[in-house]
Order: C-alpha cells, then sequence, then structure tokens
C-alpha cells in the first residue's frame, strides 16, 4: 500500500482539515469558492465577482511580496561588492591603492597576457577534466550510498565529512607532498623500478585535475546524495521488475530523474573550476603551467595588488556565468518531469545490487583510501616528524609528539576554535534559511525568478581577496562598529556561501512536485505554512547537506578572515596560515588533525539530528 | 617572512618610524612616554611574524614588563597587512598601531638536501649553472627583497649590468620553479625533498631546521643582507604605547627574544642563537640591498625577474 510521505502528507490533512472547518458552509457560486481556496490568501466568505476574483488571483500579492524582500536582501548583500568590482575594473589603481578615473587597461590586460591561448586551453581542459572527475567519484559513491544496498555506507559519509573538514592548505600540501619527488609514490619507483627517474610529477595539469577532482567530489556527493535520498524509487523498481540490468536501470532510469539536479551541479563546479586560482598556483605554476586565473593569483599577490585586473577577470566571469545561467534556466523549465516527489506517496526502497555489493564495497573503500586515507596518512607522517621529511622506516625512529604538545599547551586555539564555530555555524544557518526561500521562489518560476538565481549565484565569481577588500570598505564606513568583528567576517561568509546554499536548495526543490504545493494551496495553506509544513520538511535531506558543506568549508575558509579578523576576532584558520606560511608544518598538521576530529564529532551528532528529522519526513 | 620594502612606498598611511639597527637602551626611555603608553592602555600590532614563536614572547615580556599596557596582535601575509592599513588610511578610521618586518637582517642563501652529496652543494655563482640542478631548483614567487628581485638586484651590484644580465639569462634556462608562497614554505619543501637546491631562503631558518636533525645546509653562494623593519601606523590610536613598544622589540631585552627564538638579532651586543649566521662571527662576503636601494630599483629587477624567470 502506497502512502504520501508521512510528515508532509499529515501536515496536508491537517491544514485541509483547519481550512474546511474554518470555511462557512458553501453558498452561492461553489466555483468562486474552490478558486479562492485555491488563491489561498482571501479568507472568509465570497463577497467578490468573478472578474475581479481572477485578477487576484493572477496577482498574487503574498508571493510578490515575499520575492521582492528576497530580491531586496540578497541585492543589499551582493550589489554593493559588485559595484566595487566594476567601479574597481574601469578604474586607475593609485599607489595608495585608491582607484580614481576611467580606464579600459585592465580588460586590455587581460587579452593581452602572455600566451592567452594556451593558457585558456588549459583553463577548459583543467575545468572539465576537474568537474568529470568530482562528479564521477561523488555521483556514483552517492548513488551507491543513498539507492543501494552497498556496505560500508558510514565511511562514505566519514570520507566526505573528513575529507571536507581538512583545512585546504593541509590537503593540496599532502597531496603535493604525496606525488612530489620526494613522496612515497617516486620513492617506491625509484626504490623498485628505476633509481633515476621520477615518474609522477606533480606539477603538471595531471597534477591539477586530480587534486581539485579530489577537492571538489565531497560537494557533489553531499549534494547528490540529498538529490537520490529523496527520490522516488518507483521507476527503477519498475525496470528492474521488466528484466532491466542494473547498469541499464541507472543510465536509463537513475542518471535521467537526477539529470536536472546533475548538469545544475556540472555547471556549477565547472565555474568553480574555472574561476579557482588556489589549486593552479600552488600547483600549476611551480610547473609553470598556465590557467587564465594564474595571472589572477600573481595579480593579487602583488604589492600593491593590482586590483583592477582581478576585478576585470571577475566582470567577465560575472558575464559568462549570467550566460549559462539563462541557458540554464531555458533547460530547467521542462524540470516538472523529472520530479518524482509527487503526492502519490512514496517509499524509496533499496536497490538490490545482489553480487554487485561487494563490488560497490570495493568502490566505496577505494574512494575512501584515494580521498581520504592517503592525504591524512601524509598529514599524520608530518604532525609526527620534527621537521617535513620522506617517509621512509628510518625517520620512524625520530617521530615526536612535540607538535601535539606544543597544540596542547596553547590555551589560545580554544578562543579561535568557538570564533570558528560561530561564524560558520551562523553563516550556514543565515545561508540556508535564505536559500530554502530562495531556491523554492526560482525553482517554482515564481515571479522574480530569474533574478534571484543570477544574483544569488554572483558571488560565486568573486576571487577571495576582492570579496574581502569591498567588504573592508563597507566595514569601515557601515554606520554599526563590525569592522575587525566576528559579523564582518559572518557577513562576508553569507555572500560567499550563498550561491553554494542555493545550490543544495534549488536542486531539492525541482525534485518535489509541485502538486503538493498546489493541493496545499487548494487546501487554503498561505505561502509561510506551505514552505513551513510542505517544502521544508521535504527539503530537509537538501536542507542538511547544505548546511553541513557550508559549515565544514566556511571553518576551513582562509582569504577572508586573513583580511577581515580583528584582534578579537581570529579564527583557526587564520592560526593554521600563519603556522603553515612560517615552517610550523608539524604543528599545523597536529592542530589541522586535532580540528578535523572536531568538526566531525560535531558533524556527526548534526547529520544524527538531521536524519531524524528526514524520518520523519520521509519514513526511512 | 620580511616586509617587502615595495610597501614602505606604497603605503601613504604609514610612515617608517625606527631603523632597525639604531641600538637602544632601557635606560634612556623617557618616563613621560611611559606614563602616556600606560595612559593609552592598548598596542593593536598587524604582524607578518610567526605567532607562537616571536609574537607571543615577545607581547608576555612587555605586558609583564609595562602592566595596564595590552597589546592586540592579529596575524596576516604582508600583501593582506598592507592591504587593511591602506584601506583604513582611506576611510580615516586607522585602527592598526603598527607593522613589521621584524627587528633583524638576514643574510640569504641557498640550502643543500640530504641526496645531494656535500662535495656536489654549489659554492659560488657560476656552479647553479651546472646542468645537474637543471629543474631541481626553486625559489619564492614574492616580489620583495628577499625574493628574486632582491637576487637579481644583488647581481647586478656585484657582476655589474652586462655580466648580470649573461649570467640571469643562463640561470633562467635552468628553469627554477616558482613556488607561490614564502622563503620559510620554499626551504620546507626543500627539507621534504622536492627541490634539492632553493635560493633565496633565509639562513636562520636553515640553521633552526639543521639544530632540530634535517638535512639542511645553508650555502654561502652569494649571500644578500637586507633588512627587516617595524613601523608605526600614521595617526594610529595609541601613538605613545606603540613607540614604548617598538623602543623594547629593539632593546636588548627584546633582541635578546628574538635571537631565543632563532631569530637574527639587530642589536650589536646581542648575539644570534648559532653565532656564525651573523657575517661578522660566521666571516662571510656579502651583497648589501637595503630597503632604500631595493625601492630606487625594485622595478626594474622584478621586471627582468618576469621577463626571464616566469
Amino acid at each position: 500500500v502506497k502512502r504520501p510521505p508521512v510528515a508532509a502528507g499529515l501536515r496536508l490533512r491537517l491544514i485541509c482539515q483547519q481550512r474546511v472547518r474554518a470555511e462557512k458552509p458553501v453558498t452561492g457560486n461553489s466555483e468562486i469558492t474552490l478558486s479562492k481556496a485555491a488563491a489561498g490568501h482571501v479568507k472568509g466568505p465570497a463577497r467578490l465577482s468573478g472578474p475581479v476574483l481572477r485578477y487576484f488571483r493572477l496577482v498574487d500579492y503574498p508571493l510578490i511580496a515575499l520575492s521582492t524582500a528576497i530580491i531586496v536582501i540578497i541585492g543589499l548583500l551582493v550589489l554593493p561588492p559588485i559595484w566595487t568590482l566594476i567601479r574597481t575594473s574601469f578604474a586607475n589603481t593609485m599607489p595608495d591603492f585608491s582607484t580614481a578615473g576611467f580606464t579600459l587597461d585592465h580588460y586590455i590586460n587581460l587579452v593581452t597576457g602572455r600566451n592567452l591561448a594556451v593558457s585558456a586551453v588549459n583553463s577548459i581542459v583543467f575545468a572539465t577534466c576537474a568537474t568529470a572527475l568530482s562528479l564521477i567519484i561523488g555521483g556514483i559513491l552517492a548513488w551507491l550510498i543513498e539507492r543501494t544496498d552497498a556496505p560500508l555506507k558510514g565511511l562514505a559519509y566519514v570520507t566526505t565529512i573528513v575529507s571536507l573538514g581538512t583545512p585546504y592548505i593541509l590537503y593540496v600540501t599532502a597531496w603535493l607532498y604525496l606525488l612530489g619527488r620526494a613522496g612515497p609514490f617516486n620513492d617506491l619507483y625509484r626504490t623498485w623500478i628505476d633509481p633515476t627517474s621520477t615518474p609522477f610529477n606533480v606539477n603538471s595539469l595531471t597534477g591539477m585535475i586530480l587534486i581539485e577532482g579530489f577537492l571538489w567530489s565531497p560537494l557533489v556527493f553531499l549534494l547528490l546524495s540529498s538529490t537520490f535520498r529523496a527520490a522516488n524509487a518507483d521507476m527503477e523498481e519498475a525496470a528492474r521488475m521488466s528484466g532491466a540490468s542494473i547498469l541499464d536501470t541507472i543510465r536509463l532510469i537513475s542518471m535521467k530523474l537526477a539529470r536536472p539536479a546533475l548538469f545544475a551541479l556540472a555547471l556549477f563546479v565547472f565555474i568553480r573550476n574555472i574561476e579557482t586560482f588556489e589549486v593552479p598556483a600552488l600547483v600549476g605554476m611551480p610547473g609553470r603551467v598556465d590557467v587564465l586565473t594564474t595571472e589572477l593569483y600573481k595579480s593579487i599577490k602583488e604589492v600593491p595588488p593590482r586590483i583592477g585586473y582581478a576585478s576585470a577577470f571577475s566582470v567577465v566571469m560575472l558575464i559568462i556565468v549570467g550566460a549559462l545561467l539563462l541557458l540554464y534556466g531555458r533547460i530547467s523549465k521542462q524540470a516538472e518531469r523529472y520530479a518524482s516527489i509527487t503526492g502519490k506517496g512514496f517509499r524509496p526502497r533499496p536497490f538490490a545490487l545482489g553480487r554487485g555489493r561487494w563490488i560497490a564495497g570495493l568502490v566505496i573503500l577505494v574512494n575512501f583510501a584515494i580521498v581520504l586515507a592517503l592525504p591524512i596518512s601524509a598529514i599524520l607522517w608530518t604532525s609526527l616528524m620534527p621537521f617535513v621529511r620522506p617517509m621512509r622506516w628510518v625517520a620512524l625512529g625520530t617521530a615526536t609528539i612535540k607538535h601535539y604538545e606544543a597544540v596542547v599547551s596553547s590555551p589560545y586555539y580554544l578562543g579561535l576554535a568557538l570564533n570558528t564555530l560561530l561564524v560558520s555555524a551562523g553563516t550556514a544557518t543565515v545561508v540556508m534559511l535564505l536559500a530554502l526561500v530562495a531556491g523554492w521562489l526560482a525553482a517554482r518560476r515564481k515571479p522574480g525568478a530569474a533574478m534571484i538565481d543570477q544574483l544569488i549565484t554572483m558571488p560565486l565569481v568573486f576571487p577571495g581577496l576582492v570579496l574581502g577588500i569591498a567588504l573592508l570598505e563597507i566595514g569601515l564606513r557601515f554606520p554599526i562598529p563590525i569592522y575587525g568583528t566576528l559579523w564582518l567576517i559572518g557577513l562576508a561568509f553569507v555572500i560567499r556561501y550563498m550561491p553554494y546554499g542555493m545550490r543544495y536548495a534549488y536542486s531539492g526543490v525541482m525534485q518535489i512536485h509541485s502538486e503538493l504545493e498546489q493541493a496545499a494551496s487548494v487546501s487554503g495553506a498561505n505561502i509561510r505554512e506551505s514552505l513551513r509544513f510542505i517544502v521544508a520538511p521535504l527539503l530537509i535531506p537538501a536542507l542538511t547537506s547544505g548546511w553541513l558543506f557550508i559549515f565544514l568549508i566556511a571553518a576551513k575558509e582562509m582569504s577572508l578572515p586573513l583580511l577581515l579578523a580583528g584582534p578579537s576576532s581570529q579564527t583557526i584558520s587564520v592560526a593554521m596560515f600563519d603556522l603553515w606560511a612560517n615552517g610550523q608544518g608539524g604543528e599545523v598538521a597536529a592542530l589541522g588533525l586535532m580540528w578535523v576530529t572536531f568538526m566531525t564529532i560535531v558533524a556527526t551528532i548534526f547529520y544524527r539530528v538531521a536524519r531524524r528529522l528526514s524520518l520523519t519526513s520521509f519514513g526511512h | 617572512m620580511r616586509f617587502p620594502q615595495a610597501l614602505l612606498c606604497a603605503a601613504t598611511a604609514a610612515v617608517v618610524a625606527t631603523a632597525a639597527l639604531r641600538p637602544t637602551s632601557g635606560q634612556t626611555i623617557d618616563s613621560n612616554l611611559i606614563e602616556a603608553a600606560k595612559k593609552e592602555g592598548e598596542v593593536v600590532w598587524y604582524t607578518t611574524l610567526v605567532v607562537t614563536q616571536i609574537v607571543r614572547p615577545l607581547v608576555q615580556a612587555f605586558e609583564k614588563k609595562y602592566p595596564g599596557i595590552k597589546v592586540s596582535y592579529t596575524a596576516a601575509p604582508f600583501q593582506e597587512v598592507a592591504t587593511r592599513i591602506v584601506n583604513e588610511g582611506r576611510a580615516a578610521n586607522v585602527k592598526a598601531d603598527l607593522f613589521d618586518g621584524g627587528a633583524t637582517f638576514y643574510p640569504i642563501n641557498a640550502a643543500g638536501f640530504d641526496l645531494v652529496p656535500a662535495s656536489d652543494a654549489p659554492r659560488k655563482l657560476n656552479d647553479l649553472l651546472d646542468p645537474k640542478w637543471r629543474g631541481r631548483m626553486a625559489w619564492t614567487d614574492a616580489p620583495s627583497a628577499g625574493g628574486p628581485s632582491g637576487f637579481i638586484g644583488a647581481i647586478f651590484l656585484s657582476l655589474g649590468k652586462d655580466k648580470g644580465i649573461e649570467f640571469l639569462t643562463k640561470l633562467a634556462e635552468q628553469r627554477i620553479a616558482n613556488i607561490p608562497s614564502n622563503q620559510r614554505v620554499v626551504l620546507d619543501q626543500n627539507i621534504g625533498g622536492q627541490y634539492p637546491l632553493v635560493l633565496c631562503i633565509y639562513n636562520y631558518h636553515a640553521a633552526i631546521s639543521a639544530s632540530q636533525g634535517a638535512p639542511v645546509q645553508w650555502l654561502k653562494v652569494l649571500p644578500i643582507l637586507t633588512f627587516g623593519t617595524v613601523a608605526m601606523v600614521k595617526n594610529g590610536p595609541h601613538p605613545n604605547a606603540t613607540k614604548l613598544f617598538i623602543e623594547f622589540m629593539l632593546s636588548e631585552e627584546g633582541q635578546r627574544i628574538h635571537a631565543e627564538a632563532g631569530y637574527i638579532p639587530a642589536h650589536p651586543n646581542v648575539a644570534a642563537k648559532s653565532p656564525d649566521l651573523k657575517p661578522e662571527i660566521g666571516k662571510y662576503e656579502y651583497q648589501l640591498v637595503s630597503p632604500e636601494m631595493y625601492n630606487a630599483n625594485a622595478a626594474e629587477w622584478t621586471s627582468i625577474y618576469k621577463k626571464l624567470f616566469q
């Protein structure tokens, strides 16, 4: 027997009953009563005639008010930095870092840079391959965990959460070390095969793609796992019963159903990869692999930073992203076809893999080994060595716990940890609340949908330093003294991570067929009620994944706190950068590992609670 | 980390208050200054130095010596520090009192590695052109006196323009890896085995690591001498407390804290932890690249770096 998603169905029934009780007995034209209920916001007995009422149905005031409010909020957050960005991109930068006059130089420099063709090709190859790698790793994993009876599911979550919680510099440095000249791979090759060669060169396009692909696979995993968890299994089951093989079912049913989500995700990760400059700089630059953002990195590391150049680059990216989003909007108009959470009610059952279970387990294990165990073991090694050194048995004799002692004996880190927790949990909560409303409005093509989606996605293209400088200026001129406080960092984080939250909420809403909300609306629910009792509970998997992602990634964000933190608002990532940049590799590794452990515990508790909430909505 | 001198001309909000080499002693500090400093009660320090190694020991010693004056600090790389200070200056809302590049001076050298026999280590400049180093050398990408720009300047100053360019062109063919980080990180990559030979590092970093057992040796191939700086921010909120703190940093007491942390003290009466790090005791020749020399030529040197080495 099929039943509707528990909570949503119950609430719906409840709302219906309440409304029915509230309604006076139907008098006069029953059609008007029906449309009145459908309008959802006209209360009391009908006094209006047909055509006027139809007008009110077309102009949905509460909805417009909500859209306007969201546009104003997001606009206030996004437009001031955007304005700074555009202004800076057209102005001369003075020696005192101020901007004056009008110039097109920054744009001309963009095209006249050395070897534009080579960098552009490298950029596209890098972004495409890294995106594909993230999608393959994250996608396969998400499907296995959420839709099948694969073993070792917990391990996949641990892999994701721990690798997301691992500070960026530690993760990248670990890979540089592992694949580097003196790393274990090259070392083993030299010991056993050819003592004179160095087969792995990490400072190459391949090295960049691997590291970037690993870095973003947890994002894909979290986003898709919420998509798969909420997807209706009916069609998969039907396919299997009709004799389709597992692979055919995945290809023809599971992947097709996830297509809007997959496409949005691919686009998002691709944009992220095109505009990223950390991995290209740290991994590619020493090997002279130039991508479009290499020059961007150099421009912001100079003193004074060439902010004009960086801004011009971002403005161009902004336009490209805008165009891609328009394209995406056009495609997702037919997204209704893919929505599989309908009022019919469903109960996703795990897909029996049969003998494939063990292959699935192996895949999860390999993913764990590559994405997590390898880099973490390199970090652990570093944390135990008195100084950075190759992994060799003889070095084990020098192992020491002095770095851990140094961390534990510094009460100073406790304050930083508290600051970090406050600001990242606050950011994640605010962003996901905003994203819930914005994602719903955008995915349902409500008034202002395109504008909301464009606005909220814009911060994706800001290089950290450009956003940071805009916020420095805003903070210094803000009437309330937020400069140098956690509030300013929080504000910067909210702007920076809104696009990510939006992706989680958006793809979540896409899956819920709008008939549930229509039913609520027909039963007289207003927007608040239908968001609160229908959309939000069904979105819990997506909101949870989004919260977790933003919480973990904000906690390790470095570029903004380095610029915005004051003496009393230092975060743990500032301390880590300081240690790392000053040769305290061992101590930063020790601090990083302890921090990751702590973050994993926090994230796991949160995840458990959220899973329980999701249980009441989906009954599984 | 050193503070690049380029900043000093760029930062209009800041003026250099003290020359690092001027020895001061505790006795000369005016009691009026101490009184005024205590009234202000705080110094806000934007630092590029290592918090655990040097910032906190200095702060603790200062707060102990002058109770009632709190030192608040914010640690960030020099680019971020510069950006902040300049933005605060332009908004006429100055929060910082003090910024630094360390009150010490550093000869800059190349370091060796355990896979390379000691006999193979380069001894003179031309050894760097040996084909065996091709693709195996690295230096920082930071455009500063302590980075490639300063190195190029030192080559010009010691070899002259023509011979200098000739040498640099050959050196560029060695494909030195540009590491997008600072000298300390470059040295760590050397110790970790990624690059057997690195240029433009600080010799005291190598000495600190060697004292912990790291297989590293600093080489006296064209040592460059340059200075760290401490500077007071113009219109900072606590000028007297800042002056007192700078006096403390440069005093024998403050310099001893530097030495203890492994840095090279600027004070002539204070020896470095490994005394031979200082040229007068280590008995080595060096090429001076002073902040003035660097400021006058930085643009040219940096453009040669970009043209030949990037």
